[in-house]
Formats: C-alpha cells, sequence, structure tokens
C-alpha cells in the first residue's frame, strides 16, 4: 500500500520535507515521487499539499487540511512503560522520555515536547506496544 | 556491646532519612529491633529482607541474624540485585 | 506461517541474492544464534581460519525483534571464534535488529572480503555495498554519527580494523562485545552496517499478541527484579553481593573479596555519578546506567567492567572505571576480556615474568594501554591477543583466567561452582550467560544454592542453559527472564528461613530438574510466571511453541553449536578451567573452595545425553530432530 504523486505537483517540495519516513524524493519545480516500498500510508503529504496532487493507496485523492487540525498524539502517560518505541518512530525527535524529577525516581514516561512541530503522522502511536497513544483532533481521513 | 557503625543504602534509606548512624549492640537482630523502634515495622521488615554484610562479607559468613558484632564493625544493608 | 528472509552477501564479488531458509531449519531452530549456528556449519567447511576471507559471518535477529514485546531488542551475530577456534556468537541491544527487520530481512549472511572498507546498507529490501574510506579509522561514535541518523547501525570501531582478538561491533551505545567478531568484520574490510526500512514485522496473531504484551509488561513492573532492583542499580548493584559472598574476582582471581569494593558498586554509582537510568528500546525493565563523563551525559558500565576495571585489578577509581568502559565501546573492543587480558599481564608484572608497563592496583595508564592495544602498538599488539596467547608464550597457563580462549567474567566460581561449571561448558567459551548464570542461583541472587556444593548444579545448568539460550534465540534479553524466580521469595526476602531452607535443600532437586527436563514433550501450556517467552513466540509465529518446545530450542542451539565445536576440533578437554580454580582453594582452610570438574563434568555429560567425549549421543540427536547431524564432526 503507498500514496503516490500526479502530475499535478508542481514540485515545491513541502510534501517530502514533512514525510516522517523520508519517502518523497524530487527536484524543485519537478513533480516529485513517492517510494512505494517505504510509503507508510500516513496520509502527511497530502494533507500538506496545495495542489492536492497526492493520491492515496486506493486512489482517491487527499484533500488539503490546514495544519490547525492535523492530528496530535495524546499519550497515556500512566501506563507508559518508557519503553522508547514511540521515541524511535518519531524521526523528528519531538518525543522524549521525561526526565526523573528526583535522583533515583523511576516515574519517567514518554512526553510531546514539541507538539507544534508534529506532523500528526501517527507512527508514534503504530509503534507503542501498549496501545496507550491516540491521535486526536484531526480531520476524520 | 560493640560499637558498629550501621549504613543504609539503597531504598532503605527512604525510610531511616539518613545514611548511617552509629549503634552499641551486640548481634545483627539488635539492629533490626532499633529500625523496628526508631523507623516502624515497614522499615524493620524492608531492612530483613535485604543483604546485610558486617566489613562486607554476608552475615551468613558468621550467623546470620545472631552473628555476634565487635567494635568498629561496618554493617551494611543493601537492596538485592541480579545482573548479567 | 512467514519464513524468514536472509540475504547472502560476497563481499569479494559483490554477489548479493536470496538465501532460502528451509522451513524445518524454521520450525527447529527459529533465528537467532540457534539458527545462525545451524547455518554456519552447512556455510562453511571445517578448519577455516575465522579471518578467512570465506569465513561466514551471520548477523540476525529472533522472531520477537522489533515486535516491540518487552526486552526485544537483543540481536545476534554468529561466526568463528578467533579466541577459542570454536563458535563464536555475540548478543547485542538496541534499534539494529528492528531495523533490520523492518529493512526487509530476519538475517544477512556474509562472506568473502572486499578490496577497500565498505559499508553494507540495507533500505526497503535493497541491499548496496557502499564505499567506506572516510569512516575507515574512526572510532565507532564518530562513525555512527556520520552515518544516516536514522538507521540502524552496527559498527566497528580501531579494535576491529586492527583485528584485535577481543574486539565487538557497537551499536547506539550498546556493545556486542564478545567472541571477536569486530575482527572478523576488519578482516573483510567491513567497517558497518545500516538498515532503514518501514516494513511491518509479521506478526500471526496480532491482537491477542499485543493483549499478551501488556500482561507481560504488567508482570515485569511488578517484579522485584524487573521492576525495582534492575532499574535502581543495573547490574552494577551486583558489586557488593559478590563481594558479600566472596564470588568477586580480585587481583585476577586470585582472590574473591575486595575490601574497598563498596567503591565502586552499583549503590555509590546510583549515589554520585549516576544521572538516570535508561534502557534499550522496547524494555520496561531500563537497567541501563548514565552518567556523567566530563560534562556529558554517556551510558554508565555493567557489572561485568565495574568488577574487572576494579577489584580484578586491585583497583577501585569509579571515574576512571566510567571512562575505561566508554573508551572501550568507541574504541570497540570487549571490556571483560580487555580488562581480563590486562589484570593477566598485571600478574605476570607481579610475579616477575613480563612487564607490559601495567600493576596491580593502578589503573592510571590504561586509556593509554586500551588505546594502543586496539591500535596494535608497539609491544602491545601481544596484549591485543589476548589472554590465552599471553599464557602459551609467557607461561602462567594456570591463571589465565578463560576458558576455551574466551575470557570468563566477573563471577569467581570458586564460590559458585555451577557458574564454573558453566564457565567450563559454554560453547562460546568462558561465558556465564551461555555458561548457564549459575551465579544467580547460588550466590548473588535471592536465592542461594550452597555455592561449594556440586551436588544438582550439573542438572541445573543444564536447565538453565537450555532455557536462557532460547531466549536469546528469540531476541529476548536475559533479564526478562528474572521473573521465573517467583516474586514470593523476593517477598520472603534472602535471610528468611524458608529461603534459606530452599537453597540448601536444592542441592537435593537433581533428579527433580532431570524430570522436569525428561517431561517437556507433555509441556503443552505456557504460563506468564514461568516462561513468558513461549507465549510470545507461539502468538508472533503461530507455530505450536510450548515451553517445552521453548526448553527444546535451546537445547537444540546448544547441542548445534557443540557440533560446530566438535567439527572444528574442540574436544571434551576443552571443557576445562585453570588450575588456579580447580586446584588451589580460594580460601586455603575449606578445601571445598574449588571447582570440582571432576565431579560436575560426567554428571553433566550424562545430563545434556552426551558421551563422555562431549559428543551428542545419537538417541539426543533424535530426540531434538537433529539425526542430520548425526556425527557430522
Amino acid at each position: 500500500m503507498s500514496h503516490s504523486i500526479t502530475s499535478d505537483c508542481m514540485g515545491c517540495s513541502a510534501c517530502s520535507r514533512l514525510c516522517p519516513v523520508f519517502a518523497i524524493e524530487g527536484e524543485r519545480g519537478k513533480v516529485h515521487a513517492v517510494n512505494q516500498k517505504r510509503c507508510v500510508d500516513c496520509g502527511v503529504c497530502g494533507k500538506a499539499c496545495s495542489k492536492q496532487a497526492v493520491v492515496d493507496a486506493s486512489g482517491k485523492r487527499v484533500n488539503k487540511v490546514p495544519r490547525a487540525n492535523w492530528a496530535k498524539p495524546v499519550i497515556n502517560q500512566g501506563a507508559c512503560s518508557a519503553c522508547q518505541m514511540c521515541v524511535e518512530a518519531c524521526t523528528l525527535g519531538l518525543i522524549q522520555v521525561t526526565l526523573p524529577q528526583y535522583r533515583g525516581s523511576l516515574e519517567v514516561y514518554a512526553q510531546m515536547n514539541e507538539p507544534k512541530k508534529c506532523v500528526g503522522c501517527g507512527l508514534c502511536a503504530r509503534a507503542c506496544p501498549l496501545g496507550i497513544i491516540k491521535m486526536v483532533g484531526g480531520e476524520e481521513k | 556491646m560493640a560499637k558498629v557503625v550501621v549504613k543504609y543504602r539503597g531504598l532503605l534509606v527512604d525510610f531511616t532519612k539518613l545514611d548511617e548512624e552509629v549503634l552499641n549492640v551486640n548481634q545483627i537482630k539488635d539492629i533490626l529491633k532499633h529500625i523496628k523502634l526508631c523507623y516502624g515495622p515497614e522499615a524493620e521488615k524492608k531492612a530483613k529482607s535485604m543483604l546485610i554484610t558486617i566489613d562486607g562479607d554476608s552475615m551468613f559468613m558468621r550467623k546470620g541474624f545472631k552473628s555476634k558484632l565487635n567494635d568498629g564493625e561496618i554493617v551494611q544493608f543493601f537492596p538485592i540485585c541480579g545482573g548479567g | 506461517m512467514t519464513l524468514p528472509n536472509y540475504m547472502k552477501i560476497n563481499l569479494s564479488t559483490g554477489e548479493i541474492a536470496p538465501y532460502p531458509i528451509p522451513e524445518e531449519y524454521y520450525r527447529k531452530f527459529l533465528g537467532g544464534k540457534a539458527l545462525a549456528a545451524r547455518l554456519l556449519l552447512d556455510l562453511t567447511p571445517a578448519g577455516l581460519d575465522p579471518l578467512d576471507p570465506e569465513m561466514v559471518v551471520i548477523v540476525n535477529t529472533g522472531p520477537l525483534n522489533g515486535t516491540g514485546a518487552p526486552s526485544t531488542s537483543r540481536f545476534n551475530l554468529t561466526s568463528k571464534n578467533i579466541a577459542t577456534g570454536g563458535i563464536a556468537s555475540s548478543n547485542c541491544g538496541g534499534t539494529f535488529g528492528g531495523m533490520l527487520r523492518r529493512a526487509g530481512y530476519e538475517g544477512l549472511i556474509i562472506t568473502g572480503k572486499a578490496e577497500n572498507p565498505v559499508r553494507i546498507d540495507v533500505s526497503d529490501g535493497d541491499i548496496s555495498i557502499l564505499d567506506a574510506g572516510e569512516l575507515w579509522g574512526t572510532d565507532t561514535e564518530h562513525a555512527q554519527e556520520k552515518l544516516p541518523k536514522h538507521a540502524g547501525k552496527l559498527v566497528i570501531g580501531p579494535g576491529g580494523e586492527n583485528m584485535v582478538r577481543f574486539a565487538g561491533l557497537a551499536s547506539g551505545e550498546r556493545m556486542a562485545g564478545r567472541c571477536g567478531i569486530g575482527a572478523v568484520f576488519g578482516s573483510k574490510n567491513l567497517k558497518a552496517i545500516t538498515a532503514y526500512g518501514t516494513r511491518e514485522i509479521p506478526i500471526a496473531k496480532r491482537e491477542k499478541f499485543y493483549k499478551f504484551v501488556k500482561r507481560w509488561v504488567k508482570f515485569l513492573k511488578g517484579h522485584t527484579m524487573t521492576g525495582d532492583a534492575l532499574p535502581h542499580f543495573g547490574s552494577a548493584g551486583l558489586v557488593n553481593k559478590a563481594n558479600a559472598t566472596h564470588a568477586l574476582p580480585t587481583k585476577n582471581f586470585q582472590e574473591g573479596y575486595y575490601a574497598k569494593a563498596d567503591k565502586v558498586s552499583g549503590e555509590t554509582l546510583a549515589e554520585t555519578l549516576l544521572t538516570r537510568n535508561s534502557g534499550c528500546i522496547s524494555c520496561p525493565i531500563r537497567c541501563e546506567r548514565r552518567v556523567m563523563m566530563d560534562g556529558r551525559e554517556v551510558k554508565g558500565p555493567e557489572f561485568e567492567t565495574m568488577g574487572f576495571f576494579g577489584p580484578n585489578m586491585g583497583a577501585h577509581d569509579l571515574e576512571t572505571i566510567i571512562r575505561l568502559n566508554w573508551l572501550c565501546d568507541i574504541l570497540g573492543l570487549d571490556t571483560i576480556s580487555a580488562a581480563s587480558t590486562i589484570s593477566f599481564a598485571m600478574e605476570l608484572e607481579q610475579r616477575g615474568i613480563k612487564d607490559f608497563g601495567v600493576k596491580f592496583g593502578d589503573v592510571s595508564n590504561l586509556e593509554d594501554v586500551l588505546r594502543k592495544i586496539a591500535n596494535r602498538e608497539g609491544i602491545y599488539t601481544e596484549l591485543a591477543n589476548g589472554s590465552k596467547w599471553l599464557s602459551e608464550k609467557y607461561g602462567g597457563k594456570e591463571f589465565a583466567m578463560h576458558a576455551k580462549g574466551l575470557e570468563m567474567a566477573s563471577y569467581e566460581p570458586r564460590r559458585s561452582v555451577g557458574m564454573g561449571l558453566g564457565y567450563a561448558t559454554s560453547n562460546r567459551g568462558g561465558c556465564h550467560l551461555n555458561g548457564g548464570y549459575m551465579a544467580l542461583l547460588e550466590c548473588i541472587g535471592v536465592l542461594s544454592i550452597r555455592p561449594t556444593d556440586h551436588r544438582a548444579k550439573a542438572e541445573w545448568t543444564v536447565f538453565m542453559q537450555n532455557a536462557l539460550e532460547a531466549m536469546s534465540t528469540a531476541g529476548c534479553c536475559l533479564f526478562s527472564g528474572q521473573t521465573f524466580i517467583p516474586q514470593i521469595l523476593f517477598n520472603l526476602g534472602p535471610n528468611h528461613w524458608i529461603t534459606r531452607l530452599l537453597g540448601k535443600a536444592a542441592v537435593h532437586t537433581g533428579l527433580v530438574v532431570r524430570l522436569l527436563l525428561a517431561i517437556r514433550p507433555i509441556m503443552l501450556f505456557n504460563t506468564l510466571f514461568l516462561m513468558p517467552h513461549a507465549e510470545a513466540l507461539r502468538l508472533a509465529t503461530g507455530l505450536p511453541i510450548f515451553t517445552g518446545e521453548f526448553l527444546n530450542i535451546g537445547e537444540r542451539s546448544y547441542n548445534v553449536e557443540r557440533i560446530y565445536n566438535l567439527r572444528e576440533g574442540l574436544t571434551e578437554k576443552d571443557d576445562a578451567l585453570p588450575k588456579r580454580l580447580t586446584d588451589n582453594p580460594q580460601d586455603p582452610s575449606d578445601k571445598n573452595t574449588v571447582v570440582p570438574m571432576d565431579k560436575l563434568l560426567p554428571k553433566y555429560y550424562q545430563t545434556r545425553g552426551w558421551n563422555a567425549k562431549s559428543q551428542p549421543k545419537e538417541r539426543t540427536l533424535k530426540r531434538l530432530g537433529m539425526i542430520d547431524l548425526w556425527q557430522k564432526w
């Protein structure tokens, strides 16, 4: 399954800058392409595209979504084991395990530190083996 | 009676609120009595389940809780660990 | 059932092709070190030099790697062991294993030798051999900084490049330290492997698997060892414990007790230089130490490193240990073998045999010594060959503390005779983990099964070896196995009369363990308490893996590695310990403080179903479904 880019693309590179798995290549001004093997169908490219040049895996055109309406992860910190699967999944480095409040404290958990930079790809939620990360606030696909 | 230095390590310090103190005692079990008296039964329970050493040797190299102590010895309470 | 994807890469010819894994191999060996050893038998002829271009090194994973199940980031490297001449298997935690699977492969089989330094890159199923000239000569920290940020990485340092016999590989801040596989990489001009991809890891019963994972994580967090002791003190917490029972190697195993051991203990570390704990990816145990060094936070030392750069050298400087630990990591050297080799050299100096500029009690020059070893400079090129080689040249075989050629770990086996048996019989050499980690049950754990008593030790060692081997094969960290010691014993504590009694009585449980091993075919159940790994494997692979079969996988791994060793010319005589441990009582007034190999070894072979020459018997191999390997040595 993979998203792909149509010829409506004008090569602004907004999508490749935001792609959380570095799956989009292209020269400025030229039609970009999605690496079909790499794409995880997060849809971030489509949400960001001002030309609506992205189609999803079923061929449906992805609508642009204002950034303010992009989903953000909510982590149930009380249930978090600090296993760091989400930390690794976030290639933007926005999720970190908190520092202990006092030396020797084990009460640490994953935390979204820079929600403004989050692109709402949901890879953190997918990676969490305990299923305690929910993506909220985004438009329904 | 022997004057010994007792050191509390690991999480026992959460109960005792101090790292070490000097006590006049005969045997290890006297120290546990003292812990119960001064820091409560929870502290004693914790202390009883820790590694207890006399000058670095396990107390079982002598007579466990009944080990007789000598002047100047250091008794320590360590947490149990495992490793690799 | 999804068969694992393996790719064979020939660095001489540049040929890269899929290597199909027979379904039978997968069912019987699953992955990790078990499958790798089985493949190594097929892929290499007997008698090959480990540094020969034709030698094969296998980098592979277990079925749980990358799934997010607790503590499942451990991956494996297998090759031939430079130090022992037998099997080499090295285990490491971190992101690489999961990433390799996400990049499309469960394992890589690497052979040949590149003309110039190269790195192998695995991306979305595509494998390329890229030039690594710019990376050659850099330490592991710098090398990894230059590699793609989000890729899983596995690199050698100068140690591997110069084929130091105890050169390891770095992956993130963790190390695949043992058995000198770093040198095998170096001999192939292979500097690094990188992997990145987004492939979904195949899990047969996904929903049930993650339901089980939730229960397993909760169980781990609620157990004293995995939820409390290990995250608070790490493995470093063992220093005082080992010392208390005189099982802390001191001055090259001359003694077992060091008066100032507390200065380099886990407690002292936690009270001073520790900043916090951390962990490998997927792990809720989080035993890693983070410490301050020169104003920055780095990974802290494990127990073995603390014991070996401390009391075993007659020293107790915590800051130096932290620095030497870090230095070994960036140079790409195994801390255990490096430190033990240097300790041996210190004893050579003490006895006036040979002066390598190192002496007991002085660790101030060791940074310099380690760098010279890694670069094979001057006389230090001899230290780079390990303690076995040194003892063969200069004498001192009785006190070269290795088994088969691999240096032993930081548990003095004269106060833990089961551990001694484990060191001697471990297939990769003097390894405490491969050897069954009996120290946990004899001296450093909550239970103390009479440390100097040999009874039942052989049987327990076999059981532990099988269980630990199976865990490693699955991709699990051995710490996740600590929960098999019942929580109630921790509630009672090590001093409680019940715990003490169990410890004393356990020497009579030899037959019980034999029974446990015998009833495997009917152990068609999985419990969270006994071996949660079996259930996780069953749900991940879809194969009928129950507790009995799980233990079988471990036993098969032990047998296949043994068969490899036999093929390469190792014999029952190599299941031995240096005379210091078998002939010199640690306590001269207690003649039981030796490792009675003469009593332990025959029982061990009997329990394993091997003959007196340590060869697996025909009926043993038949029972394990490995009859095709009968007499293949």
